[in-house]
């Protein structure tokens, strides 16, 4: 005997998962985009702490110390490598010359007290993307073996 | 006998507005989820980040329970929501690395026309504090360095 469930009377009810489906869609679609746009950036910057005893410091005579020097109001500062004078245009070029060929890539960076922090921000990014692997922030009027 | 119009205004069914309605919902929903992620710490206070070239992507700065340290362009100074004194963090600092679970870096948000004599205050205080890592939020720049 055959057992059939069509024909006859009415169909039963059906859950209609259109809606669901439509929510499941925006729901993903909006979520790619708030992964997508919400991300931070920033630059990595190391603070090395003063030497325990002054005297038993090493000289180092390959340090290299980026200054940002401020010089009148409203106007760009300029910057120095190791008491050098280096147009800005130029430092990027310059660092990656002498990075080229140290394993160690460290800089120091110090900067006038009134020079904005755009132009620091910017000394450390321009000294990342010369090969710099570590910038080190000298704060306190402190001086590097070798400088 | 029905008159014709009458019936086949039986036969039309209304917009299913369930589906609209639903899509509704989840977008409030989405936009709510989406705002309380947003990294907001000073309710309002916004710096004017500093735009550069080549920034590395920093997910870990979007996490609660990371150290951050706000300067303003007028040099007032936030830790976390929190105003602050520069001088005075190097004790907040301290009693927030006793936490095990804190990470040991301190995310700085820096107004691009902040004193860097400010930023040397600050970042003193982080140092006496015990931490030596720290990162500067910034924006992504397109074009060369602005010289005003």
């Amino acid at each position: 005997m055959a057992f059939s469930m069509a024909g006859g009377g009415p169909s039963g009810p059906q859950i209609n998962v259109t809606p669901l489906i439509d929510v499941l869609l925006t729901l993903i679609v909006m979520f790619m985009l708030v992964v997508a746009m919400d991300s931070e950036y920033g630059e990595k910057v190391q603070i090395p702490q003063p030497p325990k005893d002054q005297t038993s410091e090493p000289a180092v005579e390959r340090t290299v110390v980026i200054q940002v020097v401020w010089t009148a109001k409203d106007t760009p500062p300029t910057v120095k490598i190791n008491q050098e004078d280096v147009r800005w245009e130029d430092l990027e070029l310059r660092l990656a010359q002498i990075y080229l060929k140290r394993a160690e890539k460290v800089v120091f960076v110090r900067g006038d007290a009134d020079v904005d922090f755009l132009y620091v921000a910017n000394v450390i990014d321009l000294a990342h993307h010369a090969g710099v692997q570590q910038v080190g922030l000298m704060t306190q009027g402190q001086q590097v073996a070798g400088e | 006998m029905p008159n014709q119009s009458q019936r086949s205004s039986k036969l039309f069914s209304g917009i299913d507005a369930t589906a609209f309605a639903s899509i509704l919902v989840a977008l409030l929903f989405v936009v709510l989820i989406a705002e309380g992620m947003t990294y907001n710490p000073h309710h309002g206070v916004s710096a004017d980040l500093p735009k550069v070239m080549h920034p590395v992507p920093m997910p870990g700065a979007l996490r609660k329970d990371v150290m951050q340290v706000c300067i303003m362009r007028d040099g007032k100074v936030y830790f976390g929501v929190e105003r602050i004194d520069a001088f005075a963090l190097q004790a907040k600092v301290e009693d927030r690395i006793r936490d095990r679970g804190v990470e040991r870096k301190v995310y700085i948000i820096v107004d691009q026309r902040a004193r860097w004599g400010t930023v040397k205050q600050v970042l003193d205080a982080v140092r006496s504090a015990g931490v030596i890592r720290v990162a500067f939020l910034v924006d992504q720049r397109r074009g060369p360095i602005p010289m005003r």
